[in-house]
C-alpha cells in the first residue's frame, strides 16, 4: 500500500475526531465511535451535559496542542481503560461470530497465547502490557507494508479497531475503509503516524503535559534540551497529522488569511477569528474583540492564540510572525478581563498602635494571607479563608 | 481590639476605581463601597460583586469600536 495513501488516511481519521470536537457547537459531522467519545470524556476534553457531550475549556486547549500530544492524550486514556473495553468487545465479537458462523469454532480458541480468564479475555493488567508492547512493535515496522493480524495477541487484536479509528494503523474493512482486496484478509498496515508514535512520546509528554489534567497553560512551550532528539520525529508527525497544510497570513489590520482546504482547520480558526469569506483554498477573516473574548471565556489563553498563529505563519509573511500590534492587542483584550480582580477578604481596622498592627501584618504575611496593607492608617486586608487563624492570633497575643 | 469587616477586596486600575465611585454615588441609598482604601483598592460588600462585573462589561463594550464591514 502506498505510504501517501496511509498518510492521507491517518490525517483523515484524526481530523475527523478533531472536527467532531470543534463542530460540536455548530453542524455535526459523523461522531467517532463510542470508545473514542468515552475516552474523550474521561480525558475531560468533553463534558457530559444533558442530552449529549459538550466541549470543555480543557478541550479548547487540547485542540491547540500539537498533533502527537493530542494523540497521546487519547491513547494513554484508551490504554488505561483497555482491559474492560477489550473484554467487552471480545465478548461482543464472540456473540456475533457465534450467531453468524453457527458457533462451530470460536475464532479465538486455537490461539495458544489466550489465557483463560472471564470470557476468555486476558486480565486488564496483562492486556495493557500487550498494548504497550504493540505500540513499541509498531515503531519497528515499515509504513506501507502489510502485517498479519494473526500474529497479534488477542488483546492487541481487540485494540486494532480503536487504533484504526485514531489513524495509527489501517485495517481494511474497519473505520469506513473499503473491505480488503482478495488475498488481503487478516492484514493491517501501520501508518507513518503509528510508526513514529513511540519516538514522539517524549516530546508529547513534555509539551502535552499530563494529558488530561487540563490545567496546562503552556502546551507549546519548548521542550527541555534532554528531549531534543525526540523532536524531529514529533515534527515529522506534526506535518502528517492535524497541522498539515495550514498557512496563515495575519496583517497588521487584524485581517487573517488562512490557506487551507481542511474544514476542520477553518472551524478551529473560527474559534477566535471572525471568518468572513470561505473559498475553496482560503478562509478570510478578522480577529475581533468579540470573537477573541469568546475564546478567552472558553479557556483559551492569549498566548495560545498567538503561538498557534505563529506556528502556522505563512512562509511569505513578513518576519514570519504575527505583527506586533496584533499580538499586543490580543494580549490587551485578555488583560481587560483582568482589569478588576476581586477576592473575598476581611478588613481589619481600629488597631490601637503600630506595634499590634505590625505583629498582625507580619503574621498574615507569613501565612500568605495578606492582601493589602496601609501602614499609615493602620489598616489591613487579609484573605477571608485565613481569617480564622488571624483572629486566633489576635486573641492569643491580646493585640489592642 | 481591632475591628473586622467581612467583604470583598477589589483590586483595579485608577480609571476603573473612578467608575466604581461614580456607580456607588448613582446608587445612593444602597451603596456598596465599604471603604476606599487607596488609588487601586476598594473594599465592597460581597453582594455587589456580580453587579459591578456586569456594569464594567457594559462599559468596556461601549468603548470598543466594531467596524461594520
Amino acid at each position: 500500500m502506498p505510504v501517501d495513501a496511509l498518510v492521507d488516511y491517518a490525517r483523515r481519521r484524526w481530523e475527523g475526531i478533531l472536527h467532531f470536537l470543534v463542530a460540536l457547537a455548530g453542524r455535526n459531522p459523523a461522531p467517532p465511535s463510542q470508545t473514542i467519545v468515552a475516552s474523550l470524556i474521561r480525558a475531560r476534553v468533553l463534558e457530559e451535559a444533558g442530552d449529549g457531550a459538550t466541549i470543555s475549556s480543557a478541550g479548547f486547549q487540547f485542540l491547540l496542542k500539537s498533533g502527537p500530544a493530542q494523540l497521546w492524550v487519547l491513547l494513554r486514556d484508551v490504554m488505561a481503560h483497555a482491559g474492560g473495553g477489550a473484554a467487552r468487545r471480545a465478548a461482543d465479537r464472540r456473540g456475533g461470530s457465534g450467531g453468524g458462523g453457527g458457533g462451530a469454532v470460536d475464532p479465538d480458541a486455537p490461539d495458544p497465547e489466550e489465557p483463560t480468564g472471564v470470557n476468555g479475555a486476558p486480565p486488564p493488567a496483562e492486556a495493557q502490557r500487550e498494548l504497550v508492547a504493540l505500540l513499541f512493535a509498531l515503531a519497528a515496522t515499515v509504513p506501507g507494508r502489510a502485517y498479519p493480524v494473526a500474529a497479534l495477541a488477542s488483546a492487541q487484536r481487540d485494540f486494532l479497531p480503536t487504533l484504526a479509528e485514531l489513524g495509527v494503523v489501517l485495517v481494511p474493512g474497519e473505520a469506513d475503509e473499503p473491505p480488503p482486496p482478495r488475498g488481503g484478509e487478516g492484514l493491517f498496515y501501520p501508518t507513518p503516524v503509528g510508526v513514529s508514535l513511540v519516538g514522539s512520546a517524549a516530546a508529547a509528554s513534555t509539551d502535552g503535559g499530563g494529558g488530561g489534567d487540563g490545567g496546562e497553560d503552556n502546551p507549546a512551550a519548548g521542550a527541555p534540551d534532554g528531549t531534543a532528539s525526540a523532536r524531529p520525529a514529533a515534527e515529522a508527525l506534526l506535518s502528517t497529522t492535524s497541522t498539515g497544510a495550514l498557512a496563515i497570513v495575519v496583517e497588521n489590520n487584524y485581517r487573517v488569511y488562512a490557506y487551507t482546504t481542511s474544514p476542520f482547520q477553518m472551524a478551529l480558526l473560527g474559534l477566535f477569528v471572525h471568518i468572513r469569506y470561505r473559498l475553496p483554498n482560503v478562509a478570510v477573516g478578522t480577529l475581533t474583540r468579540t470573537r477573541v473574548a469568546d475564546a478567552l471565556a472558553n479557556g483559551i489563553t492569549a498566548g495560545q492564540i498567538i503561538r498557534f498563529l505563529n506556528a502556522h505563519a505563512h512562509p511569505r509573511m513578513r518576519g514570519g510572525r504575527v505583527p506586533a500590534n496584533v499580538a499586543d492587542q490580543v494580549a490587551l483584550w485578555a488583560a481587560e478581563k483582568e482589569r478588576v480582580r476581586t477576592a473575598p477578604a476581611v478588613l481589619l481596622t481600629g488597631f490601637a498602635g503600630v506595634g499590634g498592627w505590625t505583629a498582625v501584618a507580619s503574621f498574615a504575611a507569613d501565612l500568605g494571607a495578606k492582601l493589602w496593607e496601609d501602614r499609615e492608617g493602620l489598616r489591613l486586608a487579609v484573605d477571608a479563608d485565613a481569617y480564622g487563624e488571624v483572629k486566633a492570633f489576635i486573641r492569643e497575643q491580646r493585640i489592642e | 481590639m481591632p475591628e473586622a469587616t467581612h467583604g470583598v477586596l477589589v483590586t483595579c486600575d485608577v480609571p476603573v476605581k473612578q467608575f466604581l465611585l461614580k456607580l456607588d454615588n448613582d446608587r445612593a441609598p444602597d451603596r456598596f463601597i465599604v471603604a476606599k482604601l487607596d488609588e487601586t483598592h476598594l473594599f465592597i460588600h460581597a453582594w455587589a460583586v456580580d453587579m459591578i462585573k456586569d456594569q464594567l462589561e457594559r462599559l468596556f463594550a461601549e468603548n470598543q469600536y466594531e467596524s461594520l464591514t
